[in-house]
């Protein structure tokens, strides 16, 4: 099938699940969020996919088809890729002081991740150095100002993007070591 | 003898509704200032600037009434409080809203009553909900038959207006400051009753009035809230209450700027496919 809709069918997937927890469970369901003072186990896996509001759902899911339309992923990379972001983000917030996080944005940044890593891999060295150039500048410099700018009763968890981020080179790098494997294995077999 | 007697019964259980028009009216007030400074001082502390630790925790409850008759039922109070907490509810900045039982309030008052209970509850602000309520009673031509006792209960002869004001102030208390306000109002034209069932009659329709400018504080509150949320939403440098996010409260989210340079890289790998193509 053509990558585009492939990724196109990931974006939509993800959008529907997360309009969906919102509009069953509302915006702030403390049960769904990492919540540290209420904590439940599904929570590692439902705090992903809530959001604080409908603009803080809408900008996390455009990102996603805009990252997706850029540097299209195959569904099966992705969701290795999401779930190693998971397990990492979950780890951080287990044992970090974040009383409460919800949101999409960490597992948004595994495609520019899987992306960076395919690009090294292509010795594409001055698109990874500007990629990962603008992910600093970005977390380090606009993200932060765009905290203090805006009125929200939240600050975002850069610790959470550069996780999605490592959770993705980390996926495309083991998918590598994989396929490697594979046909060293499959060459010695022959 | 037996006379005598109608003529002294007719005057002494007819009280005053022989004397002409009656008039009479009934105040019932919580103030909200006798209930901060309730000595009259003030204190002389240096003023602080409110600071807001968003999301805030919010009390809520009705400065209590210190006449011996009690007018509104408690029972309606948590009602209309519950209603207002469902108007908080619904802001991303409000955290918690917990409804204060009237009697924690009933017995001390000042701001030093409203630290403890802030405390108590680790609350940030605590709104406080006054009233106001005037009932003027005025007899009519058909009074004169209250002459006859029976009369009393089945003529309509005392008509009575009730207005009410509710006015709801939320306080920082660390600041001792009031962050905002909102107020509604409900006026009742002349009803009219038969004397025997006046006051059933009085507490029925304050309690109805009650929840009507409850309404409209309602509806206000929303408007005072929008505008409070633009206003810390400006930071202006100048404004004197500042917030603060409290730690830890975290999520994951994509800026404005992040969105539009993506868009842009989309756009041009649109371009270039498409010539491509």
């Amino acid at each position: 099938m053509n990558s585009e809709i492939i990724n196109l069918k990931i974006s939509i997937t993800i959008t529907f699940v997360c309009t969906i927890v919102m509009v069953i469970f509302g915006y702030e369901n403390t049960l769904l969020g990492y919540n540290a003072d209420e904590f439940h186990v599904w929570q590692l896996i439902t705090a992903h996919f809530v959001h604080y509001d409908v603009k803080h759902l809408i900008t996390n899911m455009l990102a996603l088809s805009l990252l997706l339309y850029l540097f299209p992923a195959t569904f099966k990379f992705h969701l290795k890729a999401m779930v190693i972001a998971i397990i990492l983000i979950d780890i951080y917030l287990y044992f970090s002081n974040v009383k409460y996080y919800v949101g999409y944005s960490g597992l948004l940044y595994v495609v520019p991740g899987m992306a960076c890593y395919k690009l090294f891999q292509q010795k594409k060295y001055n698109h990874v150095v500007l990629m990962i150039s603008i992910l600093i500048f970005y977390l380090a410099i606009i993200s932060p100002e765009y905290r203090q700018n805006q009125f929200l009763i939240w600050e975002s968890l850069e610790q959470a993007h550069f996780l999605g981020f490592f959770s993705g080179i980390l996926s495309e790098f083991t998918n590598r070591k994989l396929q490697l494997n594979s046909r060293s294995n499959l060459a010695f077999l022959q | 003898m037996a006379r005598l007697f109608l003529l002294i019964s007719v005057f002494t259980l007819s009280s005053c509704a022989i004397f002409g028009e009656y008039r009479h009216r009934h105040t019932h007030t919580t103030s909200l200032v006798q209930f901060l400074y309730p000595q009259g001082k003030l204190p002389l502390e240096d003023k602080r600037n409110p600071i807001l630790n968003l999301p805030l925790r919010v009390g809520l409850a009705f400065i209590p009434d210190r006449s011996s008759k009690q007018v509104i039922s408690p029972v309606l109070k948590n009602t209309l409080l519950e209603n207002v907490k469902a108007s908080f509810g619904s802001k991303g900045y409000v955290n918690e809203i917990v409804v204060i039982p009237e009697m924690y309030l009933q017995t001390s008052q000042g701001f030093g009553t409203l630290e403890q209970i802030k405390n108590l509850y680790q609350l940030d602000v605590i709104a406080l909900v006054s009233y106001d309520q005037m009932v003027n009673a005025k007899d009519n031509l058909l009074s004169l038959s209250y002459l006859t006792i029976v009369g009393a209960y089945i003529f309509p002869g005392t008509g009575y207006q009730v207005n009410t004001m509710i006015d709801m102030a939320v306080i920082d208390v660390d600041s001792r400051s009031i962050l905002f306000r909102a107020a509604g109002t409900s006026s009742s034209k002349n009803q009219i009753v038969a004397e025997g069932y006046r006051s059933q009659a009085y507490r029925k329709r304050q309690n109805a009035e009650f929840e009507l400018a409850m309404g409209q504080m309602q509806g206000n509150l929303i408007v005072e809230l929008t505008k409070f949320e633009q206003r810390l939403g400006e930071k202006d440098p100048n404004d004197r209450i500042k917030v603060k996010h409290r730690k830890g409260y975290t999520g994951g989210s994509v800026s404005l700027f992040l969105l539009c340079l993506l868009f842009c890289m989309a756009l041009f790998k649109f371009k270039y496919e498409f010539r491509n193509n």
